[in-house]
Order: C-alpha cells, then sequence, then structure tokens
C-alpha cells in the first residue's frame, strides 16, 4: 500500500465527520426553526443539542403550530364546562429542538415558574395550547401559551402536583440536566 | 364460670369489631379527605390574593420605569403588564374557589373596583408619553390605591389560610389522637385476650390430670363394658349356634320353601339324608315335586296337592298331612309334614317339618305280623285244647276196647278168633298212635326226654329212610363233628324227622336233591335264630332238611303249622305232620324254622337244647320188674270211667291181687276207712267229686304215710303234677294203657312199697 492511498483514506475519513456535523447542524436549524415573522411567543434554551448547549430556539404561534397540532377537551378546575384546547404536543417540541435533558423548566409571563419532568412528555400527551375552543388566547385569557394536560382522559392527572405544572402565560422553557 | 367467659369472649369480640369499624372509619375519611384535597385545585388562597398586589406593583414599577425613559418598557410591555394583573383579578373570581376569595372581607368591593380601574387606566396607559410625569403619577396612585385594597384582601387570606390550617391541624391531631388510642385499646383488648388465653392454659394444664384420671376411669369402663358386649355377642353366637345346632340336629328335615318361586331357601342335614341330595343341591332351585312321585299313595297328583297345602300354610293354618316323597335313588318315603308360615313379612315362606315314617310303617308292619302270630298261637292254643280235649276221650274208649281185646285173648285158643281180636288191637294202638299225635300237638304228649346224639338218630333211621324214599331223590346227610348231645323224647324226635323227610320227598315228585345236616348253634340276643323263634339264647343243635322241591306259597305259609292242614289231599295225609312237630319241639323246649322260597326248596330247621351234661341221667334203668315176684297186694282203684275202671280191675285181678274199685275220689276215700289198709293207690287224676286223684292221694297218706300211688291221666298236666306234694317215686301212667305197662308199674311200685316198708314189716 502506499502512502498516498493511506492519507487520501484518512482525509476522505476526516472531511466526512466534519460534513456530518455541518450537515446534521444546518439540517437541525433549518427543520426546527421556521423563519419567525409574528411575534414570539415561545423560548426555548438549556440543554437542547449535544454540539450546541448555549443555543436558544425561538417559536412565533405559526411555527409552533408548524409542528403539528393536537386536540385535547378535558376540564380544568380555571375553566367552565368541557373546553376544547389545541396545541402542540410538548413531546414534539422537546424533539424537534433535540433537547437531551430530563426535565425542562417552564416559565410564565408573572415570573411563576415550575419544573416538569421529561417522563410527563413521554407518558401523557402534554401540550402546550395556543387554543382555547378553536380560538388564540389573550394575556387576559391566560394565554397565549398554556401547558395542558389530559385531565378528563387520565383521573391520576387530577391532582394539586400536575395543577401546578399545567402554567399559563407561558413564556420560555429551559431545558435541564 | 362459663357464663362470665362467654360474656368476656363476647365483650371481646364486640370490641375488636368496634376497634376495626372506627379504624376502617378514620382511615375511610382521612383517605376521603386526603383524595378530595388532592383532587381539588386547593391554590394558595394568599399567593393569589398577594399576587394581585405584586401585579398591580409591576404596573406601577414598569410605567415609573418608562416615565424615565426605559428603553427595557415599551408601550406593548404595560399593557401586558395590565392584561397579567386583569388576568390574576379576573383568575381569583372566576376560578372554582374565586367565591373563597371573594367571601373574604372586602375582597368582593376590591375585585370590582380593581377591575374597574384597570379598564379606565388601559387607555391613560395606551396614551402615555415618555414624558408625562403628571399623567404617569395620576395612574400610579390610583394603582397604589388599589395596592393598599389588595394588601388587605391579602392580609384577610393570611388570616383565612392561617384559621383554616389551624383547623385542618386540629382535625388531623384529633384523627391521630383517635388511633392513638384504637392502638391502645387494641393493646389492651391482645393483652386481654393473651392474659385469658394464658388463664385457660393454666387451667386446661391443671384440669389435664384429672381429665387423665377420668379418661383412665372411662377406659376401664368402657373395657368393662367391651367385655360384656363382647360375652354377650359370643353368648348371642352360642345361641345362634345352639339355634343352629336345634335345627341341624333336629329329627325332623326341616325345610324353609319360598312359596312365590317354589324353591326351598333352606334345609338342614336330616333333609340331605332324607332326600339323599347335598344341600347345595336342595337350594339351588329345588322344589318339593322334584322330590316327589307323580301321583300320592291317595290317588292325588303330587303338584296339586302340594300347592293345596302350601296355601293353607300361607292362609295361617299349621297342616299336618302325611307324604310320599321320592328320593334321588328313586325310592318313596313315606312322610309326616306339618307346614307352618313362616313370620317373614317380605317374602312368602314356609317351613315344613318332615318326619320320616319309613321305620314307623315297618314297626307297623311287624306289628301286624305279631298280632297276626298272635292271632295263629291263639287258634293253635284252641285247636290244641280241643284236640287235646277229644284224645283224652278218644284214649279213654281206646283203653277199653284194648282192655278187652286183650282179655278176650286170654279167653281164647281159637287161632281165627285171635286174629280178630289182634286185628282189633292193632287199629287200637295205631288209634292211640293218632292222639298221642293230636296230643304231641297240644303240646300234652307224655315225653319223656333224655340225652340223645341226634346224629345216631338220624343214622339209625337211615336204613328204612332209603326203602321210603324213591331213587329219584338223592340224599345227602352232612352231620358236623362233635355235635352236642341234646335232650329230647327219642320217638318224639324221630317222628319229627320222618315228618320232614317225608314232607321234603312229597315236595319233590319229580326228584331232586335232599340233605339232612346237623350243627351245633350257639343263640344269642344278636342271631338271627333269636329274632325268628322263641328261643331263648343259649345252646342248641339244629337239624335241617332241605329240599329242592316247589316251596311253599308265601300265601300258605301262615297256616303251615295248622292242625289237619294239608296241601296234599285228604287221602294221603292227616294233616297233623308240621303240627305235631311244631307242638314236640314247643315242648321240647326248641323251636321250629322253615325257610321257603317258591321254585328253589324248602329248609325246615329244628333246634334242640343241647344237653346241660351237670345233671344228665345217662341211661335207662333196668326193666327188671318182671322178672321179681310180687306179692298179691291190695289195691285200691279210682276212676270214674267204669269201662276203664272194669279193665283195670280185670288185669290186676287176673294177676292175683286184691282190687277195690271206686267211682270217685270221695267214694276211695270212705272205702279206704271201712277196708284199709291198701297196699296201692291207683287213681285217675280227674274225678267228679271234691276230692280229685293228688288229694285223694294226700288224703290216704295221712293214715299210711308209705302208700306208693299210680296216676292215670288222659293227658300229661304239669300244673297237676307239680307242686302237690307228691312224690317223686309215685307213677304215672298215660291212657290207654296197655296190660303189660300197667302190671309193670304196679309191680314197681309194689316193691318201692317193700324196700320202704321192710323194717316195719320184718
Amino acid at each position: 500500500m502506499n502512502r498516498i492511498t493511506l492519507i487520501s483514506v484518512w482525509a476522505a475519513l476526516c472531511l466526512a465527520v466534519v460534513a456530518a456535523f455541518v450537515g446534521s447542524r444546518t439540517m437541525a436549524q433549518e427543520s426546527s426553526v421556521a423563519p419567525s415573522q409574528g411575534p414570539v411567543v415561545l423560548e426555548i434554551s438549556g440543554r437542547i443539542m449535544a454540539s450546541a448547549p448555549e443555543q436558544s430556539f425561538v417559536f412565533d404561534i405559526a411555527g409552533l403550530e408548524g409542528l403539528g397540532t393536537t386536540d385535547i377537551l378535558t376540564e380544568t378546575p380555571w375553566t367552565t364546562g368541557v373546553v376544547t384546547f389545541t396545541g402542540v404536543r410538548l413531546r414534539d417540541i422537546l424533539n424537534a429542538v433535540d433537547a437531551q435533558g430530563s426535565a425542562v423548566m417552564a416559565t410564565a409571563l408573572n415570573d411563576y415558574s415550575i419544573t416538569i419532568p421529561k417522563e410527563d412528555s413521554d407518558m401523557y400527551d402534554v401540550i402546550v395550547a395556543t387554543r382555547q375552543d378553536g380560538r388564540l388566547m389573550t394575556v387576559r385569557d391566560r394565554g397565549p401559551l398554556w401547558v395542558i394536560y389530559p385531565w378528563s382522559d387520565r383521573s391520576e392527572l387530577r391532582n394539586e402536583v400536575y395543577y401546578a405544572r399545567s402554567i399559563w402565560q407561558l413564556m420560555s422553557l429551559e431545558v435541564l440536566e | 364460670m362459663t357464663q362470665t367467659n362467654k360474656a368476656l369472649l363476647v365483650f371481646q369480640v364486640l370490641l375488636a369489631v368496634v376497634i376495626v369499624a372506627a379504624s376502617l372509619i378514620i382511615m375511610t375519611s382521612s383517605l376521603k379527605e386526603v383524595r378530595v384535597i388532592r383532587a381539588q385545585f386547593r391554590g394558595n388562597l394568599t399567593y393569589y390574593a398577594a399576587q394581585v398586589d405584586y401585579e398591580l406593583l409591576q404596573i406601577v414599577d414598569h410605567i415609573n420605569r418608562y416615565v424615565q425613559d426605559d428603553p427595557s418598557v415599551t408601550p406593548e410591555t404595560l399593557i401586558m403588564r395590565l392584561d397579567i394583573a386583569w388576568s390574576r383579578l379576573s383568575h381569583n373570581t372566576s376560578n372554582l374557589r374565586g367565591d373563597l376569595y371573594l367571601a373574604l372581607p372586602g375582597a368582593s368591593a376590591f375585585a370590582e373596583e380593581a377591575l374597574e380601574t384597570l379598564n379606565a387606566i388601559e387607555p391613560e396607559l395606551v396614551a402615555l408619553k415618555r414624558d408625562d410625569d403628571a399623567r404617569a403619577i395620576a395612574i400610579t396612585s390610583e394603582l397604589r390605591r388599589l395596592v393598599t385594597q389588595s394588601h388587605a384582601v391579602a392580609m384577610q387570606a393570611i388570616a383565612y389560610d392561617a384559621e383554616n390550617d389551624a383547623i385542618h391541624l386540629d382535625g388531623m391531631t384529633a384523627r391521630n389522637r383517635s388511633v392513638m388510642y384504637l392502638i391502645l385499646a387494641f393493646l389492651g383488648l391482645a393483652a386481654f385476650s393473651l392474659y385469658q388465653s394464658w388463664r385457660e392454659v393454666r387451667t386446661s394444664f391443671r384440669q389435664s390430670a384429672h381429665l387423665e384420671r377420668r379418661v383412665e376411669a372411662r377406659t376401664s369402663e368402657l373395657k368393662t363394658s367391651n367385655r360384656k358386649l363382647r360375652a354377650e355377642i359370643d353368648e348371642r353366637g352360642r345361641a345362634q349356634e345352639r339355634f343352629r345346632s336345634l335345627v341341624d340336629h333336629a329329627t325332623d328335615a326341616i325345610l324353609i320353601l319360598d312359596a312365590q318361586k317354589g324353591t326351598f331357601v333352606e334345609a338342614n342335614p336330616r333333609a340331605e339324608a332324607l332326600y339323599g341330595l347335598p344341600r347345595e343341591a336342595l337350594l339351588a332351585g329345588c322344589s318339593p315335586i322334584d322330590l316327589s312321585p307323580e301321583f300320592q299313595p291317595d290317588g292325588q297328583r303330587s303338584d296339586v296337592a302340594a300347592v293345596a297345602y302350601v296355601k293353607r300354610a300361607l292362609d295361617g293354618e299349621v297342616p299336618i298331612f302325611e307324604w310320599m316323597h321320592r328320593n334321588i335313588e328313586g325310592v318313596d318315603v313315606p312322610c309326616q309334614i306339618s307346614l307352618v308360615r313362616f313370620p317373614d313379612t317380605k317374602r312368602d315362606l314356609v317351613r315344613g317339618s318332615i318326619i320320616d315314617l319309613t321305620e314307623m310303617k315297618n314297626a307297623e308292619a311287624s306289628n301286624a305280623n305279631l298280632e297276626r302270630q298272635l292271632v295263629q298261637a291263639q287258634k293253635l292254643e284252641a285247636v290244641g285244647q280241643m284236640t287235646g280235649g277229644v284224645a283224652h276221650d278218644f284214649n279213654n274208649l281206646l283203653s277199653v276196647i284194648l282192655g278187652n281185646m286183650e282179655l278176650l285173648e286170654d279167653l281164647t285158643e281159637d287161632r281165627d278168633k285171635l286174629e280178630l281180636i289182634d286185628a282189633a288191637k292193632q287199629a287200637s294202638l295205631r288209634g292211640a298212635a293218632l292222639t298221642r299225635s293230636m296230643l304231641n300237638f297240644a303240646r300234652r304228649a307224655d315225653l319223656n326226654p333224655q340225652e340223645i346224639s341226634l346224629g345216631e338218630l338220624v343214622g339209625g333211621m337211615e336204613l328204612w329212610m332209603s326203602r321210603t324214599i324213591p331213587v329219584t331223590i338223592n340224599v345227602e346227610t352232612s352231620f358236623s363233628p362233635d355235635l352236642w348231645s341234646v335232650t329230647a323224647d327219642v320217638s318224639g324226635a324221630e317222628s319229627a324227622l320222618l315228618n320232614l323227610v317225608i314232607n321234603a320227598r312229597d315236595a319233590m315228585p319229580y326228584g331232586g336233591c335232599m340233605t339232612i345236616e346237623t350243627e351245633n348253634v350257639l343263640v344269642d340276643k344278636a342271631s338271627d335264630e333269636f329274632s325268628k323263634t322263641d328261643l331263648k339264647p343259649g345252646r342248641y343243635v339244629m337239624l335241617a332238611v332241605r329240599d329242592t322241591g316247589e316251596g311253599i306259597p308265601a300265601d300258605v305259609m301262615p297256616r303251615i303249622f295248622e292242625p289237619f292242614f294239608s296241601t296234599k289231599g285228604l287221602s294221603t295225609n292227616s294233616g297233623l305232620g308240621l303240627s305235631m312237630v311244631h307242638g314236640f319241639m314247643t315242648q321240647s323246649c326248641g323251636d321250629v324254622i322253615i325257610d321257603s322260597e317258591p321254585g328253589v326248596g324248602t329248609t325246615v330247621k329244628l333246634f334242640f337244647p343241647a344237653h346241660d351234661k351237670g345233671q344228665g341221667t345217662t341211661a335207662l334203668e333196668e326193666d327188671d320188674q318182671s322178672t321179681t315176684r310180687v306179692p298179691k297186694a291190695r289195691i285200691l282203684v279210682a276212676e270214674d270211667q267204669e269201662d276203664v275202671l272194669n279193665i283195670i280191675a280185670r288185669s290186676l285181678e287176673a294177676q292175683g291181687h286184691h282190687v277195690t274199685t271206686t267211682k270217685s275220689g270221695d267214694e276211695a276215700a270212705s272205702r279206704f276207712d271201712e277196708l284199709g289198709p291198701f297196699d296201692l293207690l291207683i287213681t285217675d287224676i280227674v274225678m267228679p267229686g271234691d276230692m280229685q286223684g293228688p288229694a285223694l292221694a294226700r288224703h290216704l297218706r295221712s293214715f299210711d304215710q308209705n302208700l306208693p300211688v299210680i296216676f292215670l291221666s288222659g293227658y300229661t298236666n304239669e300244673a297237676i303234677l307239680n307242686g302237690n306234694g307228691l312224690r317223686k317215686e309215685d307213677l304215672h301212667l298215660m291212657k290207654p294203657v296197655a296190660r303189660e305197662k300197667l302190671i309193670a308199674a304196679v309191680n314197681e311200685a309194689l316193691t318201692t312199697k317193700r324196700s320202704h316198708a321192710s323194717p316195719h314189716e320184718s
């Protein structure tokens, strides 16, 4: 074997690794971050990607709903009757930003914050609701984002632990270690 | 004690139930509360109330910063802050705990006022400029007023929550305390139960010894009663055994018949013997009809009769009847059966007791036979009496004829006349022989038993027998050696043998074989002869004559000893042959047995008693009287028959004696008184008058002790001769008396008298 072949193989290998790294990063940015046209409603920070821990993502309503919405029909302690909430699964949001941690700390506009374990998003279809009964929510309606658990479907969720995690006027998510 | 224990137990159980129930109630209530608390959005009233203050103060802060040109605060930020504060207020009043918040003192008025104020401020905020301090101060002073009110409400909320928490804590404390009490009660109960158990265990330990003693006592009692029971069982077993043996050893055959099936269900050993069938065979579906002939002796059909009897038994009667059974060998067995219904309600059972009547019937038959024999004997006796009587009178007549003939013989020398006289004498003698035969039959013959040898007797007769018996008949004799001698009348024995030989000859008109044999026979009670005859046990000599003739028909057998009965025809036979033999043998203390089989032959056996050697008078006395010279004597004769009296008188007078004749005992006695003394008395035994021959002899001997006596009689009567004080030397003559015999007897008597009287005469 000649030396040139060996060197060229090594060079190709290194190039491939660099290309893959850059490519994957570009793809991630392209796939998760739609160009933000409307006002930013959600900022995601923390351990989002192994390669760029300090990076953060921001979403407007359209970008968020672009991840795919789902409906939850449920009663809540704060509303009257069965309400249809429409929003994006927390699981999908975390996947979209390639979240690496075991929990997220959610913070509201009024500085209220609570830690939501990742298991909740794995076990239940927890959504970050954008709409209540089809309409976008205002700040006065506890909007624009509200974390909703499927209480009516899962009786084990109907307690203070999950009511406390049901944060409204959600502003940001920080993926924790 | 038991009552107390029971009460305690009930109390404990109740207590336990109460404890469990209370625990359950507490648990469920606390669980329920937990669930309620968890299920409800409890929220923190204080937090919510305080949050309103905070948001109001945030607005104030943001307005101040906005007015002081803080670039991070924009008009949108101010509006958002207002919205947040508004949402907090609206949240506090509209959510599920909103009423709780509104219930706080002043809260309701505050909320209303605050919302109105916020709504009123909103346009002011939108229009607020960065340097418009006056407007800002006006807005913030409004907001500060709200903050003061909100703070008051928040204080109320804190007080409410504190009070609520205290109530909660009190409830929890109470619950905890009651749980503790329950635990204590439970522990107490457990301790009490333990104590109770320990006491019971101790008591039971204490009682166990006593119990053991009681158990021991009971065990021994049980053993005793077991022993008793066993004894009872044994006794019952034995009783059953006894009953079983009662049935098994019953003399009756006992059978139990199932009347519905018609078969036997039980049988005892006697029944097995009766039918000749084993019990298993009898019980294997055997019916009474199978064991009976088709018809009963009375002509009834067996099956019909049997059914009728069984029905009577089932109706409650106890029929007793004679029945003919047929055993397995085909032999008919006469039986007497009694039937009785068995007390079994389930089945129709009939018990039959069966008595085998075979032996009884046989006994009846032999009884009938005995009766027949008795009748025969009585008949013979009667005929004998009659014959004896006739012979007696006949003898007297013959005596007269013979005596007169002998006297006539002395009176003539004429040969022709003498021949006639001799013929008449012979006829008289034959007549005498005939009457002698008759008297033999009547057992009244004047026998002279002496010791003789039958062998010699038969041997002596062989000579003349050969002349009497035709050559077609072969005569064989068989004499056993060392034959005992017998005691018998010689002429009687000869006559008997002759009769038998002649009968045997007549039984074989076409020839045959005649056997004459003698044999010693010991008769004891077991021997055949003892049962067939009247012989007493002892030694006998048998003389048998056997022929191979036609035999004697069974219907003739019973009459064979009857006098004048003959099968031979009147001309040839007197019919007295066997009658005479029978009479002779009976008189000689022996007997006759006749065995006859038609077509084969007849054997006649004579049994003579053997001579007893101890007292034998061996030889005949020498007859020397005829040679002795006898002096003339005075003789007294008593005889009621005048003819006989005359013959005697003439015969004696011809001898030179002086004879005094009398016709009765009484007359003789008186003549003896008048004319005595006499040298000799000749007297008939039976005479008219008070004094008979023996009485006369005794009477006269009271005067003359040595008076010799000669008795005359028509027949021998031992009752008269014996036991009447007569003497041995007294002579006895049988009528008709031949002259020589009479003279010889007179001479003998006179010689004896002389020898007795010689001292007196000299």
